[in-house]
């Protein structure tokens, strides 16, 4: 076995006293790990501890060990790219790293601490990780993936890398024997590495950096003991180049600003989906400390049960209480699967088995709701803390970036105001969009005093925006407290939004197309844009999910609007606007078939929403949409049974569209008109309809205003005034012109014009005084009655 | 003779597995286990050094659960939609465990307490009174007398007062037999466990009460979420079925990713370019599949005597998975419309299944 013998090889040359080397492999936020680092340093006592980090950190170092500073914290570097972007990159630290234990150490015994990895800024730590990601300095994903792990998963019987992980290593904590364990973490890392190319160490950037960290190493080698603690993937790396006796370190980039931040278990953890080291840093953290406690193994039995009876009582508190025996079931299964695994004690994946096969009594999907309780349990809540000389946070750099960019004056934090020429200035839009981003954040820098307002539709002529703004340390507390959502603005705004997305999915507004759309809107006029493209595939599966005919048809003409819109609403053409807009009417002409099944309530609704459909495609001078897709609808509908004023509307558009006869619309009036009716309201039905419509049809084709002046001359009196509310109601559809016009047409029918019919009431001024007196005289008796309520109530509710 | 009957249990089918598992045996075994835990779950995952296949996919830890389950007092209860493989699983673990998979109740509307319980025949009863002669135990009396798994399948099937006779029997884990004399009664020996299969969600399924819940640990068994791997299951199951018929038109693999596809889109709700589809009524599992192509492959052979395209599975899908609800017909409509046309302009199986799934719906 060739790959055996040269595992071999390079795990006895992890360490040489007689040299002075000691290559400690590990994995970023490991307890294990840590465990035995503090084991080798107490034994070796070094003289250098170099660490697997961005050189330019080491200047960051007494900060680190600063006796104020608490883990979780994070060093974050502020790295400015070619294009003038910036980027943020992490370096997490918890109180149970390697890393972290490793300087901690190191210090107690004098020794000389550094990082050794290449800068920060260089881009070899950003050659393998996509845009939309955060940055990672302290990246182990090869620990999660490849084919040696899932194929070690397999034959052990584990479903992934890090379950591997945990039964291989993690089950090891407090083992005395440092040596041999981590003797198995560098054969275990160097299978991993056999399992990748050359060609992909190349690429991936890792080359440079083994260079450069085997070029440090190689500079302090031989000056006493050195300890030198790398990501296991490295080591196998840094032996050879010791090996060789050589190294050529790359030419490095400049170095970036970097700052020591509070980090808190949330964001640890957010980033795990990027190869940020364990999950659930709570847990990890947990057997640490009992390890360290019990200075040696920690007990497994005790940790299991303390775990399991402090998620109940978590639950308990949070009003989700699950029973006594439950638990006992919970810590009993997870005995039962950590003994059938082969492990000392239950482990994360054995405790959250064992809850799920307590605690689940039912069908479940694969996002389980008692797991991701208890994973956010196990992930714990930890905020670190920072001494106060440690400098500020991306987030905040970077509004302060924008807004001198926008020519904002923030040098103090007096109240100042800016006008914006938003319609015919790109820059005074750009300004524009960074003032709402920040109204967004709801950060209190800014507020729009005067301005068009697009999500209310309301004085959207306006061209310029009127902006109060001052920035102040409330402005700084707030974006330090958002920095989690992001480094830069656009990120925080984006975050914020996924936040508030996943606030209505809490409340049950899943459904709420209108409320998504007016999230969309608010980041569109922060300027996110292209961004924005997750929020518009939600409100598209919301749409085809959940669209009812009235709301869908609004979200067709809300989506229709952004598409034709330029300036402040304007959307990038990468946003597939059009896409989702042919989707939502798509599924419009699918609910097309249920209006057949309208409800009274529900009426109004439809036939506005099939009035603003029509008018959307009758003013569709582009052709986006096909329109006989809708046309063919709406004669479906004809045909079933609907209600009158449904029906009225589609055979409206039907006639319109010459699918129809005008005939079938005159004989569904007259069916209706003279029909028996249980109500006499739902006899004009259909000419609601059609009024609500397409009223234009009255005066196109005299034949249906003949039915109609017939019906209506035919009544009698008590008839007529029963359904005069009616009428009128539906009339109320028409605008001014189009009354004028009806009203001639009438007129001409009856031998005459409009302005003869025109009712002029004159009223003399004694009859004004006598309903002046008559209304004195109700009023009194109505407060002598304690009635007054009665007349002020409808303007004072 | 194995071959004069459909389908042998699963002891009788991997009985040679089962032998080479015992023999290589060593680890620990709970008391009135066959074989012990670790062996168990290589019966059902596979282990390549003793050539013991694997039988069931996608979810390891599921697995690891039920036997752990099984292990203590808790009964074990397999829900999902159906066509999952909850029964094979039941089967399997109960083959495993106790050597048998035979003790069976298969719950339906007529299911009495006797059942579940124990019945009398009733000549010998008539002849010679109540005796332990004339008992006719029920399947979890034979399984508490001999320690083993006894199954219940489709246990919401049952009327809600039967399932309740399960409460105190998961409980006590004993049956009393009064009619044979006062305390007389039968308490389980070690081993015996009870698994069930249960259907939450179809029509004409009773409610589970939460005092039977509580005395079974849940298991989910959700469908296969590899594409690929459902595809090859698909049509292994499909060649399965057709092997004993004389003619069969071979089943391309073009078609079967129609097939495999139509019920993924169907059943998620999205396709594999991410568009949102309305997810009908009807249940589109594996097994579906497996049916929609196995009737479609015999339409094929026996009826059109031609190859089988996408027309046949379009037919198919109508009478086999969308019954008679009027709902679900305006949802296929949809999604042959706005998914299967567009397909099926570069696609020539796609293009057969939009016409003869269009001309179907308009019937």
């Amino acid at each position: 076995m060739t790959d055996q013998r040269h595992f071999e090889a390079i795990r006895d040359k992890l360490f040489q006293p007689d040299r002075g080397l000691y290559v400690v492999p590990i994995r970023h936020h490991s307890p294990a790990c840590a465990w035995a680092v503090r084991q080798l340093i107490a034994e070796v006592q070094p003289k250098h501890v170099l660490i697997e980090g961005p050189t330019d950190f080491t200047r960051q170092i007494p900060l680190l060990l600063h006796p104020e500073t608490k883990p979780p914290v994070a060093i974050v570097s502020l790295i400015t790219q070619d294009n003038d972007t910036r980027l943020a990159a992490y370096y997490p630290f918890c109180a149970h790293s390697p890393e972290y234990i490793a300087l901690v150490e190191g210090q107690k015994f004098g020794a000389q601490l550094s990082f050794i990895d290449l800068p920060a800024a260089d881009k070899s730590f950003r050659n393998d990780m996509p845009q939309d990601q955060p940055i990672l300095l302290s990246d182990d994903r090869h620990f999660n993936s490849g084919d040696y792990i899932t194929a070690l998963s397999k034959k052990i019987g584990c479903r992934d890398g890090f379950e591997l992980w945990d039964h291989l290593f993690e089950s090891r904590l407090g083992d005395p024997d440092w040596k041999t364990f981590l003797q198995d973490v560098c054969i275990y890392c160097a299978g991993i590495r056999s399992t990748t190319t050359a060609a992909e160490i190349e690429r991936t950037g890792d080359a440079a950096r083994e260079a450069h960290m085997s070029a440090a190493l190689l500079d302090v080698l031989g000056n006493g003991p050195v300890v030198v603690v790398v990501g296991g993937f490295h080591a196998p790396a840094l032996i050879d180049a010791v090996e060789a006796g050589k190294a050529k370190s790359p030419k490095t980039s400049d170095t970036a600003d970097s700052y020591l931040i509070r980090y808190g278990f949330a964001a640890m953890d957010a980033l795990t989906g990027y190869g940020a080291g364990l999950p659930q840093p709570g847990y990890y953290q947990e057997l640490w400390q009992r390890a360290a406690s019990a200075d040696g193994t920690p007990a497994w039995r005790e940790t299991a049960t303390d775990l399991i009876s402090g998620f109940a009582a978590k639950m308990r508190a949070d009003g989700q209480a699950f029973s006594l025996p439950a638990q006992v079931e919970a810590l009993r299964a997870a005995e039962a699967l950590a003994l059938l695994r082969g492990r000392p004690g239950a482990m994360r994946h054995d405790l959250i088995d064992g809850i799920r096969t307590s605690l689940v009594k039912g069908e479940v999907s694969r996002n389980e709701v008692w797991t991701e309780r208890f994973l956010l349990y196990l992930r714990g809540n930890s905020l670190g803390d920072v001494p106060a000389s440690a400098g500020s946070p991306p987030l905040v750099e970077d509004a302060r970036r924008l807004a001198r960019k926008h020519r904002l004056d923030i040098s103090d934090s007096a109240e100042r105001r800016r006008k914006l020429d938003i319609r015919r200035n790109d820059r005074h839009l750009e300004a524009s969009r960074f003032l709402h981003a920040m109204t967004l954040l709801q950060s209190n820098f800014a507020r729009l005093d005067i301005g068009p307002d697009y999500l209310t539709n309301t004085r959207t002529e306006l061209l310029f925006e009127e902006w109060t703004y001052n920035w102040s340390p409330v402005v700084e507390g707030r974006l330090i407290e958002l920095s989690a959502l992001g480094d830069r603005v656009a990120a925080a705004c984006l975050g914020y939004l996924t936040r508030e997305v996943a606030r209505l999915d809490d409340e049950g507004k899943r459904q709420d197309i209108s409320a998504l759309i007016e999230l969309f809107g608010r980041g569109l006029l922060a300027g996110l844009g292209a961004d924005l493209d997750p929020f518009l595939n939600r409100i598209s599966d919301s749409i085809q999910n959940h669209g009812t005919f009235g709301s869908t048809a609004r979200a067709l003409q809300w989506l229709h609007f952004i598409a034709q819109s330029a300036g402040p609403m304007g959307a990038p053409d990468s946003l597939d606007l059009d896409g989702v807009r042919q989707a939502a009417y798509q599924r419009l002409i699918f609910l097309c078939d249920d209006l057949s099944a309208t409800p009274d309530e529900e009426v109004r609704e439809r036939l506005d929403a099939i009035r603003l459909v029509n008018e959307l495609l009758r003013n569709d001078a582009d052709e986006c949409f096909d329109r006989a897709l809708f046309d063919d609808a709406m004669n479906r509908v004809a045909q079933g049974n609907v209600p009158p004023q449904i029906l009225g509307a589609v055979l409206a558009i039907c006639v319109v569209a010459g699918l129809r006869d005008e005939d079938d619309l005159i004989i569904a009036l007259q069916g209706r008109f003279n029909g028996a009716s249980l109500d006499e309201p739902s006899r004009i039905g259909v000419l609601e309809g059609i009024l609500h419509t397409v009223p234009a049809l009255l005066w196109n084709k005299p034949a249906l205003l003949d039915v109609v002046d017939d019906f209506l001359q035919a009544l009698d009196e008590a008839a007529f005034l029963q359904i005069l509310p009616h009428l009128r109601l539906a009339f109320t559809n028409l605008n001014p012109r189009e009354t004028d016009r009806l009203a001639d047409l009438l007129a001409r029918r009856h031998g005459g014009r409009a302005t003869d019919f025109t009712a002029v009431q004159t009223i003399s001024e004694d009859d004004l005084q006598r309903g002046l007196a008559i209304e004195a005289r109700l009023r009194d008796q109505m407060q002598a009655d304690s009635l007054l309520d009665w007349l002020t109530a409808g303007a004072n509710p | 003779m194995v071959d004069d009957i459909q389908r042998a249990p699963a002891e009788t089918r991997y009985a040679d597995e089962l032998d080479r598992l015992v023999q290589a045996d060593t680890d620990p075994k709970p008391k009135g286990w066959h074989l012990s835990p670790r062996a168990v779950r290589r019966f059902i995952l596979g282990d390549a050094a003793l050539d013991v296949s694997q039988k069931f996919f996608g979810d390891d830890p599921l697995v690891d659960r039920c036997i752990v389950s099984l292990m203590g007092q808790q009964g074990l209860m397999l829900v999902g939609e159906p066509g999952t493989a909850k029964s094979l699983l039941s089967e399997l673990l109960s083959a495993a465990i106790s050597g048998t998979s035979t003790l069976v109740v298969q719950g339906s509307a007529g299911v009495i307490e006797d059942h579940l319980r124990y019945g009398w025949n009733y000549a010998v009863l008539l002849a010679e009174g109540p005796s332990e002669r004339a008992l006719v135990p029920s399947p979890l009396l034979s399984a508490m007398r001999g320690g083993q798994i006894a199954r219940i399948e489709e246990l919401t099937r049952c009327a809600p007062e039967v399932q309740d006779a399960m409460i105190s029997l998961m409980s006590e884990k004993t049956i009393a037999i009064p009619e044979l004399g006062p305390g007389v009664e039968h308490r389980a020996a070690p081993g015996f466990n009870v698994i069930g299969t249960a259907n939450l969600r179809d029509r004409g399924v009773h409610d589970m009460s939460s005092a039977l819940k509580r005395r079974f640990n849940f298991e989910t068994v959700l469908p296969i979420a590899d594409a690929a791997f459902e595809k090859e299951l698909v049509g292994k199951q499909v060649a399965e079925r057709m092997a004993d018929h004389p003619v069969a038109p071979q089943v391309g693999q073009d078609v079967l990713d129609v097939v495999v596809a139509v019920f993924r889109d169907l059943r998620t709700g999205t396709t594999a370019e991410g568009a949102s589809v309305s997810v009908p009524n009807s249940v589109m599992s594996t097994a579906e599949a497996v049916n929609v192509a196995h009737a479609a492959v015999l339409e094929a052979a026996y009826l059109d005597g031609g190859p089988l395209t996408g027309g046949h599975i379009a037919r198919q899908l109508r009478g086999v998975v969308f019954k008679d609800d009027p709902e679900d017909a305006r949802k296929l409509r949809a999604y042959v419309e706005q998914i299967a046309k567009p397909r099926g302009k570069s696609s020539r199986v796609w293009s057969d299944f939009y016409k003869s799934a269009k001309a179907s719906l308009s019937d």
